[in-house]
């Protein structure tokens, strides 16, 4: 089958598109494995630009330990959710994931209540 | 162009998506995000299996893998459905196996591994067409009011769906976000359109 669709013009085409994609990736993971600065510097750029600050493994791993915990669902993916979408999590005037403050204990006194 | 063997075939797009990942992520996420996949697709296969089909292959694409069935009869909308949650109960099983891995050994992997395979089984159950959720809407709505009907009322969910994570993402970037929601509303408008 890809013998066929390769000895048309179209075919060959594609062939060396696949080829580029294929190599475009080698490239990319020897330059991963091997520390190569440009790769590194383009993985930064391409961090920063996809997910700003987030530590998508520290999310993930957070999320699945709560779900191992047995945590319920909701908290489960508030952990997903403030994690991988602080932006939304600050419009609401909330805090990301391990930034929450404990709630006191006891409820501040009312005026009411120090009459 | 596709490429490899008649079973598991892959596409530039693939590769290109493949290193995209590997510069956002790291290897190793990208190596546990790739077996949380294979379970999910493998939960699929089993399912077709079970009802008596086969799968003659797999596609690796730029928007996801794609099954290939061969079945010797139609399934009915039922089996359609079970067929398509088949795959995000695989994934939660994994979960649930690789928290209890993590939580026995302390390991960080198997957390990692646990929260990715629930992230992509809880994706999945979105009732958008592409996804699995989107596949049982399809199915279901196909079974109450006809093929035509149902294909309809995927295509608008789907739709509305993509517009609202998009809008969503738009949100949440002006408010110091970033593209991990755009990126959703991307990938699903265009799976749909490659599907199409």
């Amino acid at each position: 089958m890809a013998q066929k669709s390769t000895s048309s013009p179209g075919g060959a085409r594609r062939l060396r598109q696949f080829i580029v994609c294929l190599l475009l990736f080698g490239l990319i993971a020897a330059g991963r494995g091997l520390d190569l600065a440009p790769v590194e510097r383009a993985a930064e750029t391409i961090t920063r630009w996809v997910g700003a600050d987030t530590d998508f493994r520290a999310v993930f791993a957070q999320m699945g330990e709560s779900f191992s915990r047995g945590e319920p669902a909701a908290e489960t993916f508030h952990t997903l959710w403030s994690g991988l979408l602080p932006g939304m999590t600050n419009a609401a005037g909330e805090g990301s994931v391990g930034e929450e403050e404990p709630l006191p204990s006891d409820p501040p006194p009312t005026p009411d209540a120090d009459e | 162009m596709s490429k490899g063997t008649r079973r598991l075939r892959h596409t530039g797009g693939f590769w290109i998506l493949c290193g995209v990942l590997l510069l956002a992520l790291s290897l190793r996420v990208l190596l546990w995000f790739a077996l949380a996949c294979l379970v999910h697709e493998l939960g699929h296969a089993a399912a077709i299996r079970l009802l008596g089909g086969r799968v003659e292959g797999i596609e690796l694409t730029g928007v996801g893998a794609v099954l290939s069935p061969r079945r010797e009869r139609l399934f009915s909308y039922r089996e359609e459905c079970a067929v398509a949650l088949a795959g995000p109960m695989a994934s939660f099983l994994l979960a649930l196996l690789a928290g209890v891995w993590g939580r026995r050994f302390g390991s960080g992997d198997g957390y990692l591994l646990a929260g990715l395979s629930l992230a992509l089984a809880v994706f999945n159950l979105v009732p958008a067409g592409p996804l699995d959720g989107g596949r049982v809407l399809r199915a279901a709505a196909s079974r109450f009011w006809g093929p035509n009907r149902g294909e309809r009322i995927s295509r608008g969910v789907t739709g509305a769906l993509g517009a609202g994570l998009a809008a969503l993402g738009l949100w949440s970037l002006v408010h110091g976000g970033n593209f991990t929601l755009l990126l959703c509303a991307g990938w699903l408008l265009a799976r749909r359109t490659w599907e199409n």
